[in-house]
């Protein structure tokens, strides 16, 4: 190996470095080597002396608390991170898709041998004997009762996952029923608390003014007058109160709407 | 020599030659490997750490013939440092040197 492809390699190995770490420490080598040329040794030799490349780069990164295995892993993380980041909408859709498709392929194939199993109870099993003495030769076919069984069984499942989807579908139907309703409640009670305060307000607010003319008017109204301003301050603040205590429709979705963004986020990496 | 026997007493000598003169690197490697066998490589690594811990300073010097030599000094936190090294290697040495004297003769 001579100097330039030496220096070359080292370059490359310690990629991790910063441009200007990584020019000082190979210019101290090429440095070595130009010396040791000068005092009569080929550049291979000077080289020679350096040992094991991947060993002298594990020893300089070390020096720097760099992991030695991050420079051969680099590559890689960074081709999986490209190939992570390409993946978006369409795909994503694709992949969901590929997903929900391989859940129902497995869902089926759990029933099918849940199916045969119960097929192959001892009350079906007992209607086989039969069979081999009636064919000779050809494939025995399955006898009526235990097709028969296998049918109402799937039938009766059926209806049964039915049965618990509506169930599921009901229950939740109610809940949100329930949710909203008395959502409804609280906001119609904390929005008519308001409206009320405001008219309470605008109704001291009014006697505020005439008591302000009787006092102009040398009427000993001042006490009075006082407390009215103090009632508009106050109704006016509670009405402010209660219009904070209307729960919005936005604020309970957004949650959720995070939850499912995660999930889209998760399903990504996996 | 055993390599890792190497690897903690290298420091040491580093320290010491840089102490006595501020030197270049492949001046220090000559340096080095009059005291102990190392492969030359190891030195520039080891070179770098101290640097790094603040131990030397670094400083650009014309040289007669070829590029500017980087040149190595002791800091006041490489003396404190060297010294302790120093002590910990010759308390190290006596210990050795009565246990293997004990065991001949025992």
């Amino acid at each position: 190996m001579d100097k330039n492809t030496f220096l070359k390699k080292l370059e490359q190995m310690l990629s991790v470095l910063q441009e200007d770490e990584l020019k000082d420490i190979i210019s101290e080598y090429e440095q070595h080597i130009d010396l040791r040329v000068q005092s009569g040794l080929s550049e291979a030799e000077a080289i020679r002396d350096f040992g094991s490349l991947s060993e002298l780069t594990a020893d300089i990164l070390n020096a720097y608390h760099v992991r030695a295995d991050y420079a051969q892993k680099a590559p890689a993380e960074k081709k999986r991170i490209v190939g992570r980041k390409k993946k978006s909408g369409k795909e994503l859709l694709h992949q969901k898709v590929r997903q929900c498709r391989e859940a129902a392929a497995n869902a089926i194939r759990h029933w099918k041998s849940m199916l045969s199993r119960i097929s192959a109870l001892p009350g079906c099993r007992s209607v086989k004997p039969s069979s081999p003495a009636r064919t000779d030769g050809a494939q025995p076919p399955t006898s009526f009762p235990a097709l028969f069984l296998k049918k109402s069984c799937r039938s009766f499942l059926s209806l049964l996952r039915w049965i618990k989807k509506a169930l599921l579908r009901a229950a939740l139907l109610c809940l949100r029923l329930a949710r909203w309703s008395v959502r409804f409640v609280w906001n119609t009670v904390w929005t008519g608390l308001a409206a009320l305060f405001v008219c309470l307000g605008l109704l001291s607010l009014f006697l505020f003014g005439i008591l302000m003319i009787l006092t102009i008017q040398q009427y000993p109204m001042n006490g009075i007058m006082i407390g009215c301003l103090g009632t508009v301050l106050c109704m006016f603040s509670a009405a402010g109160l209660s219009v904070t205590f209307v729960r919005k429709n936005r604020h309970r979705h957004k949650p959720e709407q995070k939850m499912q963004y995660l999930e889209i986020e998760g399903g990504q990496y996996e | 020599m055993n390599p890792q026997l190497k690897k903690g007493i290298l420091e040491l000598i580093v320290l010491e030659s840089v102490r006595q003169k501020d030197m270049y690197g492949y001046e220090l490697v000559q340096e080095v490997s009059k005291v102990v066998d190392v492969n030359e490589g190891t030195i520039y690594p080891l070179l770098k750490r101290l640097t790094n811990e603040h131990y030397f300073e670094t400083y650009l010097r014309e040289s007669t013939e070829g590029p500017p030599r980087k040149y190595y000094h002791l800091t006041a936190a490489g003396v404190l440092y060297r010294d302790c090294l120093e002590e910990e290697w010759n308390a190290l040495s006596k210990n050795m040197e009565r246990f293997l004297k004990e065991t001949r003769h025992g």
